[in-house]
């Protein structure tokens, strides 16, 4: 790794981080504050969630105790909001860290210093996942901490651990989505809209499937399929296949990344 | 000793041409020009010498390494001058050197004050504020500043005003007096002849020629206009060294291939009004020798 890089990097990505810091934690904490005032209303909100649409309440992945379980709660809009939120953030930032010199053609500045194509991503791997940590680490505390706060009788931790480590897989897994998406060759281009779509596209995918059988084989193609948030479920827990395949998967799109990395003509 | 030596270096992007069969070879020492009309394939050499784009076939060598494989080896002995300056946005000059310089354990700091100083370089500017040719001034002193063994330009002196492009000449000669091998590729024959003591002549992907300036310059080439006191004929004309003649009345224009001293013996003959004499472009060149 270069470190010189890695600190470049990491201030040219600051203000980026910044942004989606405040916001993913704002939602975060704002959010599950709320939940206080729609705890008192419990029984009430519960009577309308169950005279609510069964298709609309499985396609937002809502639980029907969710103002009156506080994980419930939780996992309902973590599993939307706050996923699209980091999804984001980790897809453009990961398809932009390296294309971003292409583009930007300082690519050519760069690799005419003496460094090697493998030691560029390394170097840029780790601010990737520098920022990513943090942001993740720091969602999942201020998570913790709120939950504790807004909640009167002991919560499952188990159960947010489980959901912590989904929410994880699934905002690499995007990620990594991004870092591989950028290896496709485009000159000059923007790709900020795609990703975005790549990742709402995803979760309304899975919504949908959910609402009706028709639709059922839409959930193949999201990556929101395969975590599940639904902490009603019985023995709601984690699946180590699950956790295995997405590792796997998340690992082999980097690998991909190194390869045609090392092997491809640069354009700037 | 060999610096570069490519073997029939060739780049095809997909089914269209970039070069073919470039063999060069660049002597330490060097002031080695790389010329060749726009588009005829001096960027892509140059960016497969530097691993940027690889080729598609034929292997190519610099300090006897080779560039696919030890490619960041060699960049340890490396200066680039890129033709287009791209840097990173909100970075001040002096930020940009020193990151430039943390990949270089030999940066000599006296000597970067002092390129920057010949170059009148405001360091404390940022680089998107700076003009064309103030970022090719950067691109110098970031390109000098660790002493490279090897100095690789594309097309270095477009930009620069005419007093820093003799200082420019002025900081490269002094250069290479130190050790360093120049590799220069422009398409303006004046700038390779003022300073290249060797070079190659490539077109539409392929080297025409492999020769010293002293030989280019012995088979040199003029055009020449005049202004008779009379009308010209063409039998005065009728000579092997005289082509492309063109006549109207009092007015003459010609190329001239001989010795500087035959065309003033030619001229001193006849009556002349006025006289210019100018350098031949690549092209009438080109047109000339290798046609």
């Amino acid at each position: 790794m270069n470190k010189a890089l890695y600190i470049l990097e990491l201030k040219r990505n600051l203000k980026s981080f910044l942004i989606w810091g405040s916001v993913v934690l704002f939602i975060t904490v704002f959010i599950l504050l709320l939940f206080l005032s729609f705890a008192d209303m419990g029984e009430s909100m519960q009577v309308m969630m169950e005279g609510m649409p069964e298709g609309m309440v499985k396609g937002f992945g809502m639980n029907v105790d969710i103002y009156t379980n506080v994980l419930a709660y939780y996992s309902t809009y973590f599993g939307l909001h706050i996923m699209i939120l980091t999804g984001i953030f980790a897809i453009t930032m990961g398809a932009n860290i390296l294309s971003k010199e292409e583009r930007e053609k300082t690519s050519e500045f760069l690799l005419t210093r003496p460094i090697s194509r493998t030691e560029v991503i390394n170097s840029k791997l780790a601010a990737y996942f520098t920022l990513l940590s943090i942001l993740i680490v720091l969602q999942t505390l201020s998570g913790y901490l709120t939950i504790d706060y807004v909640s009167e009788a002991p919560f499952d931790n188990g159960i947010f651990i489980t959901l912590s480590i989904y929410g994880t897989l699934l905002t690499l897994l995007h990620g990594a989505l991004g870092w591989a998406l950028s290896l496709i060759p485009k000159r000059g281009k923007a790709i900020t809209g795609p990703l975005i779509g790549v990742v709402v596209g995803g979760f309304v995918c899975s919504a949908i499937s959910k609402i009706s059988e028709d639709s059922e084989f839409l959930r193949w193609i999201s990556p929101f399929s395969y975590v599940s948030f639904d902490v009603s479920l019985p023995n709601y827990s984690l699946d180590p296949v699950t956790v295995i395949v997405f590792l796997a998967i998340i690992a082999a799109l980097h690998v991909l990344v190194y390869v045609s990395y090392n092997r491809r003509d640069l354009d700037g | 000793m060999d610096i570069i030596t490519t073997e029939k270096l060739t780049k095809f992007y997909g089914s269209e041409r970039g070069i073919e069969g470039v063999s060069i070879n660049v002597k330490q020492g060097d002031i080695f020009g790389f010329i060749g009309p726009n588009g005829a394939g001096k960027s892509t050499t140059i960016r497969t010498l530097l691993n940027l784009i690889f080729p598609s076939s034929g292997t190519s060598q610099i300090f006897g390494k080779d560039t696919v494989t030890e490619s960041a080896e060699i960049k340890k002995k490396i200066g680039y001058l890129p033709s287009e300056v791209n840097y990173y946005d909100n970075m001040s000059v002096e930020d940009l050197l020193n990151f430039s310089a943390t990949f270089f354990p030999n940066t000599d700091n006296k000597y970067r004050k002092e390129l920057c100083e010949r170059f009148a370089l405001d360091t404390t500017r940022e680089v998107n504020e700076l003009s064309l040719g103030n970022r090719k001034k950067v691109a110098i002193v970031q390109s000098l500043m660790h002493r490279p063994e090897l100095l690789i330009m594309d097309e270095p002196t477009s930009g620069l005003d005419p007093l820093m492009q003799t200082e420019f000449h002025q900081v490269l000669k002094e250069a290479n007096k130190d050790g360093t091998t120049l590799f220069f590729s422009s398409h303006i024959l004046g700038d390779v002849q003022k300073i290249c003591n060797r070079v190659s002549i490539i077109r539409n992907g392929v080297i025409e020629a492999n020769e010293d300036i002293d030989s280019l310059l012995a088979r040199q080439l003029k055009k020449v206009s005049l202004v008779l006191n009379d009308d010209a004929k063409e039998e005065q004309f009728a000579k092997e060294e005289i082509s492309k003649l063109n006549l109207l009345h009092q007015r003459v224009s010609f190329t001239y291939s001989d010795s500087p001293n035959e065309l003033l013996r030619f001229i001193a003959q006849l009556e002349v009004k006025d006289l210019t004499i100018e350098e031949p472009t690549l092209e009438d060149i080109f047109m000339h020798y290798y046609e």
